[in-house]
């Protein structure tokens, strides 16, 4: 079952008594977290309670699960860190008794839901106990989501904050935020206020607003560059000295880029297919469908000019010879205009 | 009352004072008023953009009595508390000094106590970025699930220091440099209600000089307006931030362009005579010249440029000068700055800076003299025609040597050049004999830094040397195979040198004798045949050890040897 269809059963009270929450995208074990505890205990928060399996021996957490419950019908427990499903546990102080959680996995107490959260990205599937777990508890899993799918998760969350996004303020936002869903929430959410309730964000608001990480302010960077646009790199480049980013620093980046460009660039006239391409530059797919992109935008000796200006700016850097900031405004105009 | 500094007094107390950021106020504002705040923000932004001041109206607002309202009323009791710092509730820290796990620690236990006089406690933490990784990690527990009534706000200059597990649970605004109309409009009300009087002029350049801090165009104004006697000119602010005015730069760069060298060095003496700091200038013109030539690359970007106002004599200038002559202007002032740093007479290195700008397109367009040009094809053609000739030359030659029987390559050779180089047979068969194998291992391991330490003492020398290697090493001398002739007769020429230096890098003075590779080659092979000769010999002329033994045990007379 996949994470949403599980949330939609517990939202229809369809709960099972143990679940194993497992991956490394802690948006969804929050998400999940506060899904269940909405729909086990609602307001009231008497029932729940919390164990750090690195501290608790699991056997106290089912004998907790067996208690009966005091306030309340049923009874929550977020037993965390559950280092017993990991191929290499570390060493404890104390020993998990499995047998008692296996025995209790087998007859779990119909007053208590037991969620394992285990913020790891993978479990040891051999494990004898991994494999009742998986039998007897429902797995939620939370890995963290592919690049291409953050529109999906865009859109549902602007539904959330009851907020209409712009086609444009979509993409703009898909390209700075990247797949870091806790940021993306927090983004939509900043821009959800902005715009107020059922307000729509434009281009314009989602530009101002949204916060640029330096990678992606200098992946911007380089586009302006690429896209040869002078007025736009400048900016990028004065909003990131601001920031105090260091210029030989972008440098490197903006090298990174073009090598990359360049690489591409002759193992395409070799005629070799995208995917060794992947393998021999050992980039991400993602860099090389770019890379072959832009490929076409430059010859070949431009790109040995751009990379020649490149260490010759660096190294006037280093030098001294020239004040870092002139310097690199320079190498822009320089590659922008003499292109 | 004690003076106050300009902006202290104008810090600004509601959110409609913070200017240049109405998207941040807008968002912060509807948050408040629909109560639907986060519990943890990060302001992050340059200096004099209104962080700190946007925390604390922050502060006020939502815990002001008439909440939930858009602007502090600046009047209840919570808000002038707040404002004055006597509500404890609201508790300002300074991260930078500040910076341990027990300040974290000591919030975090804190956290947990309700507040006392208003409905939020507000922790406004500065300079977050300066706390250490534990205090980081210490701070995190405590934003991710927060009690309802504490709001966090982390203030910070370089929000790429805090890591993206902070980052990511807090909602973050990013404080944009204010641009230069606002920072006017700014200073324009405030002067407007201290009743002082600043001509626009002033009031751009003290905007351009602040670079988007609204403090530092503050501090500036205050100082100007305290150099000043009525009213703030142009001429009082150039002086509080030592600048030079846009006008005598557009002037210096024309009449630069325009080969004036005359009028160009007058204005620059008369800039210095009046004070002006000569390595301040030339920065200065640095940076016009680069406005000139961003400004003309794309016009629009007049929001960018760091000198310049755009006005009519500067668009002007623009129009008259070409990229390539701002663009050499620059190399040539960049190198004056350079050279500045190092003298006690800066004015020297500017006045032939200006010069050499003022001159070069005189010389370049000499240069590009058609007749020499014509000149400088024909002997480059020639010269190639040259090159490829003794390429032919060598090839044919090497075809030559190589099948042909060896001796007579060394008599050709002999004949056709005075530097060929002898083998001295003998004395290396002299050395052969001598040589032992520790000794040349010695010399070998040694060989490496000898090379590097001959590379300083004398390249030449090192040149002729560094494609051997010491074969043959005996106490005194060492045989070193070059791989050609040419070389060791070079080598020749260096020899003491070489030899120093192998004496000092081994401890004992050896005696280099080179020899062809070739040569060595045949060498060696006639030494080992005869040694294997020797060898054979030897061992049938020595005796065996224990027969030689049992003589003297027993005398000769008792043995009788079978084989």
């Amino acid at each position: 079952m996949t994470y949403s269809e599980i949330v939609k059963q517990i939202k229809k009270q369809q709960i099972s008594p143990v679940y194993l929450v497992y991956g490394s995208e802690s948006y969804f074990i929050q998400q999940f977290k506060s899904v269940i505890t909405n729909a086990v205990l609602g307001e009231n928060k008497d029932e729940l309670a919390v164990y750090d399996l690195e501290e608790t021996p699991v056997q106290e957490v089912v004998r907790d699960a067996e208690t009966f419950p005091f306030f309340e019908e049923r009874k929550l427990i977020f037993a965390t860190n559950p280092i017993f499903l990991k191929a290499k546990p570390g060493s404890l102080d104390f020993e998990h008794d499995l047998a008692v959680l296996e025995a209790y996995l087998d007859q779990p107490a119909d007053y208590s839901i037991i969620v394992f959260i285990a913020p790891y990205d993978k479990i040891d599937e051999r494990k004898k106990i991994s494999k009742q777990m998986k039998k007897k508890a429902s797995v939620v899993p939370c890995n963290t989501i592919k690049e291409q799918d953050t529109g999906k998760y865009l859109d549902e969350m602007a539904v959330r904050y009851s907020v209409q996004l712009d086609q444009d303020a979509k993409e703009i936002m898909e390209t700075e935020v990247s797949a870091n869903l806790h940021l993306l929430e927090k983004e939509v959410e900043k821009l959800a206020t902005f715009a107020g309730k059922d307000g729509v964000v434009t281009k314009e608001a989602a530009e101002i607003l949204l916060s640029h990480t330096p990678e992606n302010s200098s992946l911007r960077l380089v586009d302006a560059v690429i896209d040869r646009d002078l007025h736009k790199a400048i900016s990028i480049y004065k909003d990131l000295e601001k920031m105090k980013e260091e210029p030989i620093a972008l440098i490197a980046l903006l090298a990174f880029q073009f090598r990359m460009i360049l690489q591409v660039k002759l193992l395409k006239r070799k005629g070799i297919s995208q995917f060794d391409m992947q393998k021999q530059l050992r980039a991400h797919p993602y860099v090389i469908k770019i890379a072959l992109k832009r490929e076409r935008r430059f010859t070949l000796e431009g790109l040995h000019r751009i990379m020649d200006k490149l260490a010759e700016t660096d190294a006037q850097m280093k030098q001294g010879t020239m004040e870092k900031s002139l310097s690199f405004e320079f190498l822009l105009y320089d590659l922008i205009q003499n292109q | 009352m004690s003076y106050q500094a300009l902006y202290r007094v104008w810090r600004p107390k509601q959110f409609q004072d913070v200017v240049g950021q109405t998207h941040i106020t807008r968002t912060l504002q509807n948050a408040i008023v629909q109560e639907k705040f986060s519990h943890a923000y990060v302001f992050s932004g340059p200096r004099g953009t209104g962080k700190t001041s946007a925390a604390k109206i922050f502060a006020k607002t939502i815990n002001c009595e008439h909440a939930p309202v858009k602007e502090p009323c600046n009047e209840c009791a919570a808000c002038l508390g707040i404002q004055d710092g006597s509500i404890s509730d609201v508790i300002e820290i300074d991260a930078a000094s500040n910076t341990s796990v027990e300040d974290i620690r000591e919030i975090r236990d804190k956290v947990k106590y309700a507040s006392s006089s208003v409905p939020y406690k507000v922790y406004i933490i500065d300079e977050v970025h300066m706390i250490s990784v534990n205090a980081f990690n210490a701070l995190l527990k405590t934003l991710e699930e927060p009690p309802k009534h504490v709001v966090f706000i982390l203030a910070t200059t370089e929000p790429h220091k805090i890591p993206l597990t902070i980052l990511s649970r807090c909602q973050r605004f990013d404080f944009k440099p204010i641009s230069n109309q606002t920072i006017v409009d700014r200073m324009n009300t405030i002067l407007e209600m201290e009743n002082i009087e600043v001509s626009p002029e002033a009031l751009e350049t003290v905007a351009l000089a602040a670079e988007g801090g609204m403090r530092d165009a503050l501090s500036i104004l205050d100082q100007a307006i305290s150099y000043s006697n009525d009213t703030v000119e142009l001429e009082d602010v150039l002086a509080v931030t030592g600048g030079v005015s846009q006008q005598i730069l557009t002037d210096i760069v024309k009449v630069m362009h325009e080969k004036d060298v005359q009028s160009a060095l007058t204005m620059l003496d008369k800039l210095i005579a009046g004070g002006k700091d000569p390595a301040r200038f030339v920065y200065d013109l640095i940076y016009f010249m680069r406005d000139l030539l961003l400004f003309k690359s794309a016009p629009e970007l007049g929001g960018l440029l760091e000198r310049a106002r755009v006005d009519e004599s500067f668009k002007a200038i623009t129009e008259q000068v070409s990229n390539e002559w701002i663009q050499e202007a620059i190399m040539e002032l960049n190198q004056c700055q350079q050279e500045i740093k190092w003298t006690t007479s800066p004015k020297v290195f500017i006045e032939i800076a200006i010069i050499t700008i003022t001159n070069r397109y005189q010389k370049q367009e000499s240069a590009a003299d058609t007749q020499d040009a014509a000149a400088v094809m024909k002997l480059t053609s020639k010269l190639d025609q040259l090159e490829k000739e003794i390429a032919g030359l060598k090839q044919q030659s090497a075809g030559n040597t190589q099948p042909a029987p060896r001796r007579e390559v060394q008599r050709t050779q002999a004949r056709s050049s005075k530097t060929s180089f002898k083998v001295p047979y003998e004395r290396i068969r002299n050395v052969v004999q001598q040589a032992e194998k520790n000794l040349r291992k010695q010399v070998q391991g040694q060989w490496g830094s000898f090379l590097s330490q001959l590379k300083t003492a004398n390249a030449p020398a090192h040149a002729t040397i560094q494609d051997s290697k010491p074969v043959a090493v005996s106490e005194d001398a060492v045989v070193v195979a070059f791989k050609y002739e040419i070389h060791c007769s070079l080598f020749l020429d260096h020899r003491q040198t070489v030899e120093t230096v192998l004496g000092s890098v081994m401890g004992k003075s050896l005696t280099i004798i080179p020899i062809p590779e070739q040569a060595w080659q045949e060498v060696r092979t006639e030494f080992i045949n005869h040694q294997e000769q020797a060898a054979t010999r030897e061992e049938e002329q020595k005796p065996d050890p224990i027969v030689e033994q049992a003589k003297e045990l027993v005398g000769e007379d008792l043995l009788e040897v079978h084989d």
